[in-house]
């Protein structure tokens, strides 16, 4: 018993307390600032520019050939070019320029769609596609197709027609 | 007690370890607290808040200015967009899970895509985004979750491990990767087994090329399986090609009539030696029979042919020189293939030589068929293929005919011909492995062979094994297609489509299967079959769509005199129409029982076939309404008119008023294709334009037609 009080106060001489603590505090310094720059070096905002900079590993076979075929229209414009071309493109042709296999036959000639898209608002193409468009003298031209596709097709003939002109056009980057 | 144990050694450890305890629980809950999603949560809630008060500021900046009628309605969207924006403010921050058990989902991909569902957010950047499109509209995300179609982790809430990007390799955090842009289509087909799948034509289109490919001869496929052989029956080949131009067709398919595409010929290309394609010669000529072939008839007139040939509308299936229909092979050049013997005997007997042909057994007098086979035979002169040399040099190699034969007809099973070809006693099942549920293979367990600089995805394995078999395997038996990239694309992603499982019933789209759909009974059974109807027409839900127009209600829609002329003479009733009906020559007692079993069975009862009256006024107010609706942009009406639809000019000497009525109603009810666009006719407008086209006869005598209800 004695032998052991004596064995704690020898080490209290050999050790002050002030060693422990400033070992205690530089380890706990080192540990947090470490901690802290690899939390910045991961943090959320971070590990998407990380990982969109990953390169695939490999050549991605499929990717290139859908990328290729589709030229970067979107899913919803490759459901609308479908309907585009079962219902419209008799008249306003494959490209939209109005030129289709029945243009011939009408007076007025079918508008040019690459010109209206950039000129009329979505609300005003999708009535118009709906409700049909008449002219002066009260005539059906485009007949009104709202009826027989429904607002869900003719929200994605919209779409394919905002994309006619880049999907036709040599120098579309279809990576997009 | 030993001394060294409390050395001022151990303090300091005791220290060390005591401390780096600390900091982990510390590192713990920082990181606990800095987790991605709330990042993204709390910007998803900034973003939103935005949009509302945006929309809250024009509601309120537009109320002084509304209309005193419209001004509750308007209030009471403020007000509503309001309570959104409350709502918003006080949605806690915590992770979202959709939870669905039939598909065994647990996803709490709305974690951080919080604003998915919110149309306001669609222009935002992901993950804040807005779904687009109407996807979740059909599909309501409570009951279908975000992994059912997009793949992916979705337990995980972080970046990573919610496998967005494909990451290949062991140590990858999920097997299968969020899809890509298109291939998201594929899993419409997991749920929808229709072959036309609505707003992903892609997925279509691949089931197309399946089918059209016939993938099915050799692998089990989904949807697929009880396919018929795609390809001709081989049992009296011998008698039919010359020994050369079999040896070339076997050798390259492709040479013979070069089309892009999955179009003509779809025999695929082999890659077989020359001494197996010898043996394969040699299997396949010992068929020959040619005692079962006729001689034509001496003096047959080309002339005749030649107006016979354009008369029968042959071209509606068959291409010339690259031009026609793709429904039935290239005529020119036909000398080469065949021998003018068997040409007439096709023509005479066809369902004798292949019985389960799409081509009708054309009813021709004797002199018509020995014309048409004159005409054919100097039109369609093809050069004389001799046997390439390479063959002619190692022909037979010693070897005598049996031994060829025979070893011929291991190569023929061997390589899978069953699949796609019926040969008399040779029956075997399917030579390939199942692709069942080819979507969830590991690829880390596929052969990839010499793709190795390709990503390591089941997609691209597919893609390759399509564009070049043996890209993967070396010696593959799988031969190479003639597809092009796009079909290939196509057909990969709807093979994708089929990921095994079981998905649920309550979530199955399908359409009905027409196998269900017996051959018909009866002698008008055995027309139908004779002259092959339902290889164009859908007749009592059998057939094939390459007609439009369902036969199921034909004798409603037009008249007994008309119905009889068209099956003596049928003509081409809408002129953008690239297949036309083609001229049967029917015997005068076949159009007989036709057209009474047309007009006394196959009719639909909702509409009335009486005549009933129309008045003057009401023929002049249709004339009116004709001009108003601008059907002349469509259809031909005396001089002028469009090319769409059938012309009107003498539409009443063709349907009945009953039919005019009911179509004009509700076109697509009766022809599912129809491009015929529906006006929504009141009842009076509707009266008026049938009784102006009920009168549009050549003989314009004054019409009693009924009024169809």
């Amino acid at each position: 018993m004695e032998e052991n009080i004596k064995e704690t106060s020898k080490i209290k001489e050999h050790i002050s307390l002030s060693p422990v603590i400033i070992t205690l505090c530089l380890v706990f310094a080192v540990s947090t600032s470490a901690f802290l720059l690899s939390m910045k070096a991961f943090s959320s905002a971070n590990i998407h520019t990380k990982m969109e900079d990953l390169s695939p590993e490999g050549q991605d076979l499929l990717g290139d050939a859908l990328a290729k075929t589709m030229r970067g229209l979107t899913n919803i414009q490759i459901g609308g070019k479908t309907y585009y071309e079962q219902f419209c493109m008799v008249c306003h042709g494959e490209q939209g320029k109005g030129d289709g296999f029945n243009a011939f036959n009408l007076d007025p000639r079918p508008k040019d769609l690459t010109v209206v898209v950039k000129t009329s608002s979505n609300e005003a193409l999708f009535k118009a596609v709906s409700d049909g468009t008449i002219d002066a003298n009260g005539r059906f031209q485009c007949p009104p197709w709202g009826r027989t596709l429904g607002e869900d097709k003719i929200n994605v003939i919209i779409a394919y027609i905002h994309a006619l002109e880049k999907s036709f056009s040599q120098d579309t980057d279809i990576h997009e | 007690m030993d001394k060294a144990a409390l050395g001022p050694i151990h303090y300091i450890w005791f220290a060390v370890v005591g401390t780096a305890l600390a900091v982990a629980i510390v590192v713990l809950c920082i990181k606990e607290y800095a987790r991605e999603w709330k990042h993204h949560q709390a910007i998803a809630k900034r973003l939103q808040i935005k949009a509302v008060e945006e929309k809250i500021k024009t509601l309120e900046s537009e109320l002084p200015s509304v209309k005193e009628e419209m001004k509750a309605k308007y209030e009471e969207r403020l007000r509503m967009t309001r309570m959104i924006r409350a709502q918003v403010m006080a949605s806690p921050v915590k992770i979202q899970q959709i939870q669905i058990d039939s598909l065994k989902k647990v996803d709490r991909c709305t974690t951080c895509h919080t604003g998915i569902e919110d149309v306001d957010m669609k222009d935002q950047e992901n993950p804040y985004k807005g779904h687009p499109g109407k996807y979740l509209q059909w599909h309501d995300i409570e009951k279908f979750g975000c992994t059912i179609c997009h793949e992916g982790q979705g337990l995980s809430t972080d970046y990573m491990h919610a496998a967005h990007m494909p990451l290949r390799g062991l140590d990858r955090p999920w097997q299968k990767a969020v899809l890509s842009k298109y291939l998201i289509q594929s899993s419409c087909g997991k749920c929808h087994l229709d072959k036309e799948v609505p707003f992903a034509p892609l997925l279509s289109k691949g089931r197309d090329v399946i089918e059209k490919a016939g993938c099915s001869g050799c692998h089990k496929v989904r949807l697929y399986e009880n396919q018929e052989r795609v390809g001709p029956s081989l049992d009296l080949l011998g008698s039919k090609v010359n020994r050369a131009w079999l040896l070339r067709w076997l050798s390259n398919p492709r040479e013979y009539d070069p089309q892009e595409g999955l179009i003509r010929p779809r025999m695929p290309k082999f890659s077989l030696s020359k001494d197996q394609i010898l043996a394969l010669e040699a299997f396949l000529m010992a068929s020959g029979n040619e005692t079962v072939l006729k001689e034509p008839a001496e003096g047959g007139d080309p002339e005749a042919g030649a107006l016979l040939f354009r008369e029968t509308r042959c071209v509606t299936c068959h291409l010339v020189e690259g031009k026609g229909g793709y429904l039935a092979p290239e005529l020119s050049g036909i000398t080469s293939k065949v021998s003018k013997k068997w040409l007439y005997s096709w023509i005479k007997d066809t369902h004798y030589f292949q019985p389960r042909t799409k081509m009708p057994q054309f009813n021709f007098s004797e002199k018509q068929m020995s014309d048409l086979v004159e005409y054919m035979w100097e039109e369609f002169q093809g050069e004389e293929f001799e046997i390439p040399k390479e063959f002619e040099d190692i022909s037979g190699n010693g070897k005598d005919a049996g031994e060829m034969v025979n070893q011929g007809k291991k190569i023929f099973m061997e390589y899978g011909c069953t699949g796609c070809h019926a040969k008399t006693g040779i029956e075997q099942g399917r030579i390939a492995p199942d692709i069942i549920g080819l979507g969830s293979r590991d690829e880390e367990r596929l052969e990839w062979g010499k793709a190795q600089g390709v990503d390591k995805y089941i997609g691209n394995w597919v893609f390759a094994r399509l564009k070049d078999p043996d890209l993967l395997e070396k010696k593959a038996k799988m031969p190479h297609f003639p597809l092009t990239e796009e079909e290939m694309a196509a057909a990969t992603m709807a093979l994708l489509s089929d990921t095994g499982g079981d998905i649920p019933s309550q979530y199955v789209v399908s359409a009905p299967n027409q196998e269900n759909y017996p051959d018909l009974p009866g002698e008008f059974g055995k027309i139908v079959d004779k002259y092959r109807c339902r290889s164009c027409h859908v007749v009592y839900g059998k057939g094939s769509w390459v007609s439009m127009h369902p036969l199921d209600g034909e004798g409603s829609e037009v008249r007994k005199e008309w119905l009889r002329a068209y099956f003596s003479l049928p003509y081409s009733l809408r002129p953008i129409l690239k297949e036309r009906m083609v001229s049967l020559k029917m015997s005068d007692s076949e159009v007989d029982l036709l057209v009474n079993f047309f007009t006394s069975v196959m009719v639909n009862n909702s509409i009335p076939g009486d005549e009933g009256t129309f008045t003057e006024e009401e023929v002049a107010g249709g004339k009116i309404l004709f001009d108003k609706y601008g059907c002349i942009s469509c259809h031909i009406m005396g001089k002028g008119g469009g090319y769409v639809g059938p012309p009107l000019t003498t539409v009443g000497d063709r349907l009945t008023a009953g039919w005019i009525f009911a179509y004009m109603k509700n076109p697509r009810y009766y022809e599912p294709w129809s491009i015929q666009p529906d006006y929504g006719f009141s009842e009076e407008e509707t009266r008026a334009l049938t009784a102006y086209l009920a009168s549009c006869k050549e003989m314009k005598k004054n019409i009693r037609v009924s009024q169809g209800k």
